[in-house]
């Protein structure tokens, strides 16, 4: 099951921050207390919160950061409301094409 | 070549359904054809084509992706997939063929979507070729040919005989399992081509002008005026997106079963006003977007994407089925004219 694009990878958030009234930064890591993928620049991930849903958010931690990743959430109407146990997979879209000339 | 005398129609869905799942289009109660698991006694539709397309055997409308055990703190993921099975899907026309090379390329290109790919390696497509193509059929504009389908086997239902071809490997497999057939020559086969190709050249949309769409052209044709009248009438039902062969568009959800929380996919359209809705609003906010949006992916995105490949086999499927007929054909021949 594992290393499937539509399963997510377990993870575990180690840390809160409170950025403002309404946006909170989340630190998460793997089971192991590692980091749990490798991201390059323009990179979003799917985050799950089991029986709540999924939602696609942007990963807010550099890319070349080794020990976690942090992603920050604003709180709206819909799903995107954090729990401390949820899944995290990197999204199927395209990161930004740094090795590739861009058209005009 | 070998051949079948249709008298020995059953035995051979009999022999296939022995060591593995059949499906046949079929009519159902209502007399809609469709793809039907084959039983003793289930016969073969009369029709041209099927209400729906094949590929709900590869890609179904719902399906089971993983679950999720919540026990206080510790959260465990659970299997809840379909176990792949080996199975046959016979009578595929040639554009439902040409729409699996779609499809591929969308779900097998990385990171693979490994639940399509497992029913896909399990498959075995044996298509027919069509005889009576219809009024709506412009399969031949995407350079589909219905008397020459694709496929693991292609078959050719004669007067009084089916013809079989192997293809692929996979096609060689389940013919060295059918003791029945004999072989035959491919005489009856060269006329039946020639007979319905004639019949093609005086289809209606047999001259359909593919030259103002394709790779390149999300420029000339984003913001021309025509989509504001073309979409006018658009429901938003996505009738079109769900009988469409090519259409693969889905929504991940889950419930919560009261034991593990099932999460499962299911079919979406480009063409709902939820569709790819966020939290900071919804992108295409009127159907005049998310109508242009399902015609530039077929027509000029997809292309772009895959060497000019277009995103549409023609299987006339959505000009059949449109409650309010709108339809492909309509856009790509407005987008033909002079902008207005």
């Amino acid at each position: 099951m594992r290393n499937d694009p539509l399963i997510p990878n377990l993870a575990v958030v180690t840390d809160i921050r409170v950025d403002t009234p309404d946006v909170k930064t989340f630190r998460v890591v793997g089971l192991d207390g590692k980091k749990p993928f490798v991201h390059i620049p323009g990179q979003c991930a799917m985050l799950s919160v089991p029986g709540v849903g999924e939602a696609l958010f942007s990963i807010t931690s550099s890319p070349t950061l080794e020990e976690y990743v942090e992603f920050s959430i604003q709180k709206m109407r819909l799903r995107n409301r954090m729990a401390p146990r949820h899944g995290a997979r990197p999204a199927n879209h395209c990161p930004w094409p740094l090795r590739q000339r861009l058209p005009g | 070549m070998k051949q079948l005398l249709l008298s020995k129609l059953p035995a051979l869905f009999a022999a296939l359904a022995a060591e593995q799942k059949l499906y046949i289009p079929a009519d159902d109660a209502a007399g809609q054809a469709n793809f039907t698991l084959w039983r003793e006694g289930l016969q073969l539709t009369k029709k041209l084509n099927t209400v729906r397309s094949a590929k709900d055997l590869f890609f179904p409308q719902v399906e089971n992706l993983v679950g999720f055990r919540v026990t206080g703190k510790q959260l465990d993921l659970v299997e809840t997939r379909d176990p792949a099975e080996p199975f046959v899907l016979f009578g595929v026309r040639a554009c439902d063929a040409r729409s699996f090379a779609i499809l591929d390329r969308v779900f097998l290109s990385e990171p693979q979507d490994t639940y399509y790919a497992a029913r896909r390696a399990h498959g075995t497509v044996v298509t027919l070729a069509c005889t009576r193509p219809e009024e709506t059929c412009f399969c031949q504009a995407f350079g589909v040919d219905p008397a020459q389908p694709q496929g693991d086997v292609s078959c050719w239902m004669g007067a009084k005989a089916l013809y079989w071809q192997t293809n692929t490997e996979k096609g060689e497999a389940l013919t060295a399992k059918l003791s029945m057939l004999e072989d035959a020559g491919d005489e009856a086969v060269k006329a039946q081509q020639t007979q319905t190709r004639a019949i093609l050249k005086k289809l209606p949309l047999a001259s359909l002008d593919l030259s103002a769409v394709g790779a390149g052209k999300t420029k000339a044709l984003f913001d021309r005026p025509e989509w504001k009248q073309l979409s006018e009438s658009c429901l938003g039902c996505g009738t079109c997106t769900f009988v469409c062969p090519t259409c693969q568009c889905y929504d991940i959800q889950e419930f919560d079963t009261g034991k593990p929380v099932r999460r499962f996919r299911c079919w979406d359209s480009c063409m709902y006003s939820d569709f790819t809705k966020m939290s900071a609003g919804q992108p295409r906010p009127t159907q005049l977007e998310r109508f242009r949006q399902r015609f530039m992916h077929k027509l000029v995105y997809f292309p772009d994407n895959n060497e000019g490949s277009f995103g549409c086999v023609g299987c006339g499927r959505c000009l059949a089925k449109c409650p309010i007929h709108m339809n492909i054909v309509k856009v790509i021949k407005t987008l033909g004219e002079e902008p207005a």
